[in-house]
């Protein structure tokens, strides 16, 4: 997936209307909560066909931290 | 006072005498379907079990290899012929049966704005359509004895709800409400139907759902429940209970099991 269709995906699910980069902070996104926390867990299983660490999904930053995870 | 199970096992307070009597468990590979299996064979009934995985269910026939008996059923896809074909040889060996359980479920965590269709349609046809096409062939006098007693599964999340949980709750809930109207209308064979609401409850499907969540609905779950946490042995005796003739003017109720967790929400 590349970094646009990602960020498509994101704001998709997260359903928010700012503007997000790929250097935008989680923090400061207020969709960026727990529920949408399950659905990106979901999403990689689904999309990617394997589960990815929650652990790195809590810990991440940035919007570029969780492409990274999505991308490894 | 302590008694002695059929295989020498500590039962306490209240023990059931189910000889000669023959159960169905749909679900009976794992959980809660899998510890009311062995209640009930360990009271003396004959049970066929009924599941997917071969595998697991030949695990559980194991423990009690004469009393167990297995058939591998997927409820998502079986239908008229799939239920005859595991039913018929069952009644035709050991006689009508007693009563049915139906324990199959699934749940996917999915928010409103993400939901999957093909995941939500299977978490309700796990709990809710395959429960009433189970319930369709079981309770026909061909099968089922005058007064035989179902036991169904909904959830304290049908009373609730559950964040990411949409058609998990509102499957369980239809399983409540549906038992209404067929309490109503198998009572004229003497049979009676009650659904069993758990709280969390230790399990695959728990365990599961705590991965799926990468923890999220596990955390603070001690706290939310004030007799701590459940396990298959707080559910089986209830479904033993409402299988009893003890429970013969219970019919059409809901009976929530879960540690406090409803009442205890503040
Ligand atoms: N555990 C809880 O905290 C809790 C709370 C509230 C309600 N409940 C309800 O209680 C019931 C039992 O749950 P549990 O925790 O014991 O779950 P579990 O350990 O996951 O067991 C579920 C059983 O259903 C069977 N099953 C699932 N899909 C099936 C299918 N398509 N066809 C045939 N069998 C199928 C599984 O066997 P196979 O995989 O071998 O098919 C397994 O034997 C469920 O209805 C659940 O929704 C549980």
């Amino acid at each position: 997936m590349n970094e646009h269709d990602f960020i498509e995906q994101l704001v998709n699910l997260m359903d928010t209307e700012e503007d997000i980069s790929m250097d935008s902070s989680l923090e400061n996104i207020e969709e960026w909560d727990s529920l949408s926390y399950v659905s990106f867990l979901a999403m990689c299983t689904k999309h990617l066909g394997r589960r990815v660490e929650p652990q790195k999904v809590r810990e991440a930053k940035t919007v570029r931290d969780l492409y990274e995870i999505v991308n490894e | 006072m302590i008694f002695k199970g059929i295989r020498g096992e500590t039962v306490q307070d209240i023990n059931f005498c189910f000889q000669n009597r023959n159960y169905v468990v749909v679900g009976a590979s794992s959980g809660i379907g899998k510890q009311i299996t062995l209640d009930l064979a360990e009271s003396g009934a004959n049970v066929l079990a009924i599941a997917r995985n071969n595998e697991r269910l030949d695990d559980v026939r194991l423990l009690y290899p004469d009393k167990i008996t297995t058939a591998v059923i997927n409820v998502l896809c079986a239908r008229d012929n799939d239920w005859r074909g595991v039913l018929d040889p069952f009644v035709t060996k050991y006689g009508k049966i007693n009563g049915g359980i139906y324990t199959a479920g699934i749940s996917k965590i999915a928010s409103l704005k993400m939901l999957d269709e093909e995941d939500a349609r299977d978490v309700v046809e796990t709990s809710f359509w395959g429960m009433l096409f189970f319930l369709k062939f079981i309770t026909r006098k061909k099968y089922s004895c005058v007064g035989s007693s179902f036991v169904v599964f909904s959830s304290a999340a049908s009373y609730i709800g559950q964040k990411g949980g949409i058609a998990y709750a509102a499957a369980k809930a239809a399983v409540s409400n549906a038992v209404k109207s067929i309490a109503s209308e198998i009572a004229a064979n003497k049979q009676r139907i009650n659904s069993i609401s758990p709280g969390w409850v230790k399990t695959n499907m728990t365990e599961l759902a705590e991965q799926e969540s990468g923890g999220i609905v596990s955390s603070d779950l001690e706290s939310a429940y004030p007799l701590g946490l459940g396990v298959p042995k707080n559910i089986s005796g209830m479904a033993l209970f409402l299988m009893s003739d003890a429970a013969s003017w219970i019919t059409g109720s809901d009976v929530v099991i879960d540690g406090g967790f409803l009442v205890g929400r503040f």
